[in-house]
């Protein structure tokens, strides 16, 4: 729990970085009046990492999977 | 069901009993102590009792008819509350990944059909996780495919929605 939530709180600051270098490209952009077709390639790289947090984040946070079945182990009690 | 007065828990297999009261034969009272075991207060336990015995075989001790009947009256299937404790997992890991979608996508600038196209390969990254988290024995923690697959879709949807316009308006508009 305490790993993953870290994790999770890591990949969402990435993401924060990255729209922020966003907004700055952006601005970048109006100076020199060109149309805007997409985040620069490290953002673009900062994003997809930050998706890699995020997605391992919210596998391992939520808690486990426990067994339905009657008959396993873990949920023998009589 | 017992003869109030002398604790014989053993209810005498020759009566019968119909649900209109008006047939029956057989010892009525305690043989000791002559009280009506049928009196209209205890006839819906007595009936009850019948129907165990019936079910169980007529067996003689009480405890053995309270096990059988509840191993008639037993769930089959699987234990709710750990399935319960499942989607409850699935929906926080839909829910969040949802949102983190939906704040890339306004990063990415996305509009219209792109946008729903990501939020799809979203889901399908977050299902393909969830099964792996399953160790892809899907059948021991839920009862159906669906479950996985398909739960909380819609509602991740909305999240992901509003996260999409909120970020797109705060890197792209303002």
């Amino acid at each position: 729990m305490g790993t993953g939530f870290v994790i999770g709180v890591l990949g969402v600051l990435i993401l924060s970085h990255a729209a922020y270098s966003t907004i700055q490209y952006r601005a970048l952009l109006k100076i020199t009046e060109e149309e805007f077709s997409g985040p620069p390639i490290n953002v673009v790289l900062e994003l997809i990492f930050g998706l890699i947090l995020c997605v391992w984040a919210a596998l391992t946070v939520p808690g486990k999977f426990l067994s339905i079945l009657p008959d396993s182990d873990e949920n023998r009690c009589n | 069901m017992s003869c109030l007065g002398c604790n014989q828990t053993r209810l005498n297999q020759t009566i019968l009993i119909r649900y209109d009261h008006q047939r029956y034969e057989g010892r009525r009272k305690c043989k000791t102590h002559q009280i009506d075991l049928v009196s209209p207060a205890n006839f819906k336990f007595v009936v009850e009792l019948l129907q165990v015995q019936v079910m169980a075989g007529h067996d003689d001790s009480g405890t053995s008819d309270k096990k059988s009947s509840q191993a008639i009256n037993d769930l089959p299937t699987f234990n709710a509350e750990n399935m319960q404790n499942n989607m409850r997992v699935i929906y926080y890991s839909r829910t969040f990944m949802s949102i983190v979608g939906g704040f890339i996508a306004g990063i990415f600038g996305f509009t219209g059909l792109m946008g729903f196209i990501f939020y799809f390969l979203v889901m399908a990254i977050t299902s393909v996780g969830l099964t792996a988290k399953a160790g892809f024995s899907i059948h021991s923690f839920f009862d159906s495919w669906n479950r996985i697959l398909l739960d909380g879709f819609l509602g991740g949807l909305m999240s992901f929605v509003l996260f999409w316009s909120f970020s797109y308006d705060i890197v792209h508009i303002f």
